[in-house]
């Protein structure tokens, strides 16, 4: 899951960074400075979003009705790391699926991306994910003998088992990051958003009614069987010009 | 490149950043406090607080995530600091540029979030709320005075922008505006203050980090020495036109580190709404101004 929201969100070394990559260099050499704010606010939004995702499901607060939860079985976990470990290859060497992109741009006559397996190359600095992706394991690896090679061993405990001023923590009060997540956009928007969605909602409600007051209306004024029909070639003759349409093109 | 200079510059680049960054947190607690009159931390406090702090007894996991958490904190800083170029070692930092740098320096955060995140802790839960919040704030001047740097020497490459500034002129005379802009937007990423309601650094039991005993501060210890070197180097590079040898570019490193550490503690902290209010309102009209005059 982890490797996946790091790829939605563009982090390295995961596919969508290269993508992303791609993107602002072309923004920033083009001189798009709004769009290329923008485009970072996306991303700075996609982390946010992906981690309260993240959160929601793995961190924070168990409930108690989870908490005997078990690992899934292994048909379920296998297709899940198959996925994983081709978001991993495909942004450690960008170059496999560039090779398409490439073809797909010489085929529409656009100039062909300079690319080789480890990512891009241009004149004015280039991305290399190889070295990218190395160096960010080779800072994990660092990191990780700082943390568990020269520290001592730690205690494991549960996530309930901690220092919260005096309280004590259970499963039935939730305390942690994503619980009650909108008040605070709610007090922004609160009112335009009662009053407006409200509205609206009311609004689509009350069409939706009508429509079906009405469709069944004529249906049931007309005589049911010739309707029904009526309907069925009509269904079937889409579905007939439409695979004629895909053949044709 | 050999593969001798490979591993030199992979083994001394962090170790180099680790014992530049213990001497700016010596730095940042001296001038601390000279600024409240107190004598100060002696010569090697910064180390021995990482060392005592290894050798706690206490040191409680909350799970997988806790861990892996502050090792990508760690690990997220060491990567960053191999793709800055410093004198003499500038052979992997053509491979990143500027782009991989800024998602480097994301990581951390992630990372801490996520170690924080494991633990069921509500003071936790509202730091990490804070600091993703913090994040989105003062990303925003940053990723415009990157904009405006990128643009000005039209390249993503750190070492292009270094070498263009060794033959030119410094960026900071060139783009004082950006300049600026960067300088306001590096306070915030440190976390000093005005903007350090995220890190918290006073309320120890009552604040994110409350969960993090022993070497998991220790950690974070070692990360904010890292974070103070990356932060420096990177204001260095791209505007004050990098280092030609060691001995100046480290003048100039703690000299830009010295900066937002002088005003930090002269200065009260904001709320969140206040922080992201600040930092979207002023250095991001200067950031703007000054990519117009870049443009």
């Amino acid at each position: 899951m982890l490797i996946g929201i790091i790829g939605l969100a563009g982090l390295p070394p995961m596919n969508g960074f290269v993508s992303k990559w791609l993107v602002y260099r072309s923004l920033l050499i083009n001189g798009h400075p709004l769009l290329f704010v923008a485009a970072v606010i996306g991303t700075l939004g996609t982390i946010l979003s992906v981690y309260k995702l993240i959160h929601n499901t793995f961190l924070g607060q168990l409930r108690l009705e989870f908490q005997q939860i078990k690992e899934v079985p292994l048909s379920m976990l296998t297709p899940m790391l198959v996925l994983a470990i081709l978001v991993f290859i495909t942004g450690f060497m960008p170059g496999t699926v560039l090779s398409w992109i490439a073809q797909i741009q010489t085929h529409i006559g656009l100039p062909a991306v300079q690319y080789h397996l480890g990512g891009i190359d241009y004149v004015k600095g280039g991305l290399d994910m190889i070295w990218v992706s190395s160096i960010l394991f080779y800072g994990f690896a660092v990191g990780a003998i700082i943390f568990y090679v020269i520290g001592g061993k730690s205690k494991r405990i549960h996530p309930y088992d901690n220092y919260a001023g005096g309280h004590f923590l259970t499963a039935d009060v939730q305390y942690h990051y994503s619980n009650n997540f909108y008040p605070g956009l709610m007090h922004l928007i609160g009112n335009w958003y009662r009053g407006s969605f409200k509205w609206f909602e009311s609004v689509l409600v009350s069409f939706v009614g009508f429509a079906a007051k009405t469709t069944e209306n004529i249906f049931r004024s007309q005589q049911p069987i010739r309707l029904l029909s009526f309907i069925i070639v009509l269904v079937l003759s889409f579905v007939y010009f439409s695979s004629i349409g895909v053949i044709a093109r | 490149m050999s593969w001798s200079e490979l591993l030199a510059e992979l083994f001394f680049m962090p170790a180099i950043a680790f014992v530049v960054g213990l001497f700016m947190v010596l730095m940042m607690r001296k001038i601390a406090a000279k600024i409240q009159r107190r004598v100060g931390p002696p010569f090697f406090q910064p180390l021995y607080d990482i060392v005592k702090l290894y050798q706690k007894d206490t040191q409680v996991s909350h799970g997988l995530w806790h861990d892996i958490g502050i090792v990508m904190a760690v690990g997220g800083y060491i990567g960053a600091e191999i793709l800055l170029p410093v004198p003499g070692f500038d052979g992997i930092a053509d491979k990143g540029g500027i782009i991989t740098l800024s998602y480097f320096l994301m990581i951390p955060s992630l990372g801490m979030a996520l170690g924080v995140g494991q633990c069921a802790n509500p003071n936790g839960s509202i730091g990490i709320s804070r600091a993703l919040t913090a994040m989105l704030a003062y990303d925003i001047p940053f990723i415009i005075v990157v904009f405006g740097v990128a643009w000005h020497f039209q390249s993503t490459s750190l070492v292009e922008m270094v070498e263009y500034q060794q033959v030119h002129q410094w960026g900071i005379f060139e783009m004082p505006l950006l300049a600026f802009a960067g300088l306001f937007a590096l306070q915030g990423m440190m976390g000093k203050h005005p903007f350090e309601i995220y890190v918290a650094p006073a309320e120890i039991a009552t604040g994110p980090m409350v969960e993090m005993s022993g070497k998991y501060m220790g950690g974070l210890f070692v990360m904010q020495s890292f974070q103070f070197y990356t932060a420096g180097v990177l204001y260095t590079s791209l505007f004050l036109g990098g280092g030609e040898n060691w001995i100046t570019f480290l003048i100039k490193c703690f000299a830009v580190i010295a900066i937002p550490i002088s005003i930090a503690y002269v200065f009260p902290r904001f709320r969140t709404e206040d922080v992201v209010r600040l930092l979207w309102k002023w250095p991001v009209m200067m950031g703007l101004i000054g990519l117009a005059f870049v443009m």
